[in-house]
């Protein structure tokens, strides 16, 4: 990323300063003084500017509550709206931003030129955007006891500038995405802990070596069965035979078998045919006949369904004319199409047609014929049934009477026979439950397959929860300790970085005996601080700052409030003959009494590379101040450019 | 990460973190990604839809270790 950020001015009205507006630039050109002092006596609005000017550049007036608007109001006139403006030059091309306060509703706005580009809207250029956040324009937009609080072990800011500039805030920042995407999982899908993971892991083993074991169990049953009916058939074939040797049973017994097997069939096929008759309403009782019959009365006298439906009325409403010849305009197409919905659709006068030709098929002008035919049905039913029975009596009587005889072999066939049948009943019994339909009232523990890989599946996907979450759990808490290390390993890396390069710089910039940064934790922390003069802190603390805002890549303007201020006499010649080799420009907000000790060394050291503003009030306490010609009056305030009135002008407070 | 040769330093810190933790490499790209995309300004913190696929990618390729299985068959959470 590269940048090189000046600042060319701003202007300021309808606020609580004076109006005014400041050109940083030498005359004629785009080039902002390398030093640019401006005299503000206390009262005049240094601080407010210095605020609006660091809301500006960050665009964080958009946060402001109605107060902190309304305090930015000028008392006396009651102007409806103040506007503040700031030019930059980035990289060669010019940036505004124009922030109008508006106290009527209370708001603000903001316009973004850049280029030949206007936007409403706070629109920084995404080469500098990491420079303009509200963290990191306070720091290069400070007032001089920043310097002051960069050394003092108590406050923080070193620590801060760095994570700023390197915005290392950014870890922290996904560390709290990842704890919340966490949060989020957990009021979705509730907390699954280890214990419920491991339980349902058993669950679900238990299930599955269950389910196997009862396939294995179906698969040994079926074989089983099939070598059981092919016993059942030969122990059966032996027992006929057996019964056969009696000639005259046996042949009678043949005959009445096959009279049994022909009653049967017929007994089958027909109950089949009035399985399927019984489908009729009309043919189980003459009362469904009779009571359909009159809804098809009902039907013809409301001469339903009607011949026309409501597509028939959609389509005339598309026409320009109705079938009666009148034209069909707006209104009436929209008539035709409200009241189409009164008639039934196509499909519903389809349905209602096959009710009654059904109704005609079925139910006849007589509705107990069809009845009556039903009823004759089931007495031929039952007398198959009776004959069936009889036949079977018979076959019954004729074995006893065979049995009866004593034939010991006979015995032994009809006792193997009959195990024999025994063993296939119960092996199709339990197959029969293996292979029965789910029932939901089965539990882990039926037999019943198909409920049991139910259960499975409802298992798998328990599981399957369960272990997402503790996973989930698990992968955030690894990711955010990575995070917290790589956070910890950064700074450590930055801090060494920068105190080498800062310590580069003072021993350029400060060659006789310069005291050294020592290291860099919460606070600049000096090297043989004990015998370290202010000077050489504040230096120092100078030096950081310009090693973190001019680096080879990227520069920034220092905009400070008071930098002599908080120094005494001696120091501030040290200071002062530092600022110019530390940054490309320097803009100093000040008063009259920090000139003394500061202004002078720091215009030597800057090789009169220096601007000199003065601006003030127009009060009962300026007026008889003799502003020169060429002055900048605004209304309520005066801007005079210049050496001669910047070093007369003795007012610290209006 | 405003500077280019910072980003190096704040880069290698991801990776001997990740490194550290014996987590594959794909970890520190994908940490390394997402970070990269903040700090460009292309992304928020504050827009989910920003950060959603970041924060995927990041977890999907977390390797984790067996997830231990203590036997227990009382299913209750008291473990958390």
């Amino acid at each position: 990323m590269t940048a090189n950020i000046e600042l060319l001015g701003w202007k300021v009205s309808g606020l609580r300063c004076p109006d005014h507006e400041v050109n940083l630039c030498k005359p004629n050109s785009s080039i902002p003084f390398a030093i640019s002092l401006i005299q503000m006596p206390n009262g005049t609005g240094k601080t407010t500017t210095l605020n609006l000017l660091r809301a500006t550049l960050s665009g964080a007036a958009e946060n402001w509550v109605e107060k902190e608007i309304l305090e930015l109001r000028r008392g006396k006139d009651g102007n409806p709206k103040g506007l503040f403006i700031v030019d930059l030059k980035v990289d060669g091309d010019k940036l505004t931003f124009e922030l109008t306060i508006n106290f009527e509703t209370p708001s603000v706005s903001y316009r973004t030129t850049f280029g030949s580009g206007v936007k409403t809207g706070y629109f920084p250029p995404r080469s500098i955007s990491t420079f303009l956040t509200q963290q990191f324009v306070e720091l290069f937009v400070f007032d001089g006891e920043l310097a002051v609080n960069l050394t003092d072990s108590r406050k923080t800011r070193a620590r801060e500038a760095i994570d700023a500039l390197f915005q290392l805030s950014i870890f922290e920042g996904i560390s709290k995405l990842l704890e919340l995407n966490w949060q989020n999982h957990v009021s979705r899908a509730g907390h699954k802990g280890k214990k419920v993971l491991a339980h349902r892991k058993n669950r679900l083993t238990r299930l599955l070596g269950r389910l196997e074991r009862l396939k294995q169990e179906k698969s040994l049953l079926k074989k089983k069965l099939a070598r059981q009916e092919s016993e059942l058939q030969k122990r059966t074939d032996a027992y006929n035979n057996a019964i056969a040797k009696d000639k005259n049973i046996g042949t009678k017994l043949e005959g009445v078998k096959k009279r049994l097997e022909k009653a049967q069939d017929e007994l089958e096929k027909h109950a089949g045919t009035m399985i399927l008759d019984m489908r009729y309403p009309s043919r189980l009782s003459s009362d469904f006949g009779s009571e359909l019959q009159q809804l098809k009365i009902k039907l013809d006298k409301l001469k339903l369904p009607s011949t026309t439906s409501r597509e028939f009325f959609i389509e005339l409403a598309e026409a320009n004319e109705c079938i009666c010849g009148r034209p069909i305009d707006d209104i009436v197409k929209e008539a035709i199409i409200d009241r189409a919905s009164k008639y039934l659709g196509s499909d519903e006068v389809g349905i209602l047609n096959a009710i009654k030709k059904d109704i005609g098929d079925h139910c006849g002008k007589d509705p107990d014929q069809h009845y009556k035919h039903h009823q004759s049905e089931v007495a031929k039913l039952g007398a198959l049934l009776k004959n069936r029975d009889g036949i079977a009596t018979e076959e019954r009587a004729l074995i006893e009477q065979r049995l009866a005889q004593g034939d010991s072999e006979l015995d032994k066939k009809k006792t193997e026979k009959d195990a024999a049948e025994n063993e296939l009943r119960k092996t199709s019994l339990r197959l029969d439950e293996l292979e029965r339909s789910a029932d939901e009232t089965d539990d882990d523990e039926t037999d019943c397959i198909k409920s049991l890989t139910k259960i499975v599946e409802d298992a798998r996907e328990q599981l399957a929860e369960a272990t997402s979450t503790v996973q989930l759990k698990n992968q955030t808490e690894i990711l955010v300790a990575i995070l917290s290390d790589a956070l910890a390993k950064s700074r450590k890396a930055l801090r060494m970085q920068i105190k080498d390069e800062t310590n580069d710089r003072i021993r350029e910039l400060l060659s006789s005996d310069p005291v050294l940064l020592g290291d860099i934790g919460d606070s600049l922390n000096l090297s043989g601080q004990q015998g370290a003069s202010v000077g050489q802190t504040l230096s120092v603390a100078y030096a950081f700052l310009a090693t973190m805002f001019s680096r080879g890549n990227y520069s920034l303007p220092f905009v400070v409030d008071s930098p002599a201020g908080p120094l005494d006499l001696k120091v501030r010649p040290q200071v002062a003959k530092l600022i110019p080799r530390l940054t490309k420009q320097f803009v100093a907000f000040t008063i009259s009494s920090e000139r003394q000790k500061f202004v002078d060394p720091l215009a030597d050291a800057a090789h009169g590379n220096v601007q000199y503003l003065t601006l003030f009030r127009e009060t009962a306490a300026t007026r008889g101040i003799i502003v020169p010609a060429g002055a900048d009056r605004t209304g309520n305030g005066v801007l005079v450019d210049g050496r001669d009135f910047f070093d007369q002008f003795d007012l610290d407070e209006e | 990460m405003a500077a280019d040769i910072l980003n190096q330093k704040v880069k290698e810190a991801i990776f001997e973190a990740v490194r550290e933790r014996d987590q594959p490499i794909e970890v520190a790209k994908r940490i390394e990604a997402w970070v990269t995309q903040i700090a460009k300004g292309n992304e928020g913190l504050e827009k989910p839809d920003d950060y959603q696929s970041h924060l995927e990618h990041a977890l999907s390729v977390v390797q984790l270790g067996d997830i231990e299985n203590n036997g227990d068959d009382d299913e209750s959470d008291d473990d958390q």
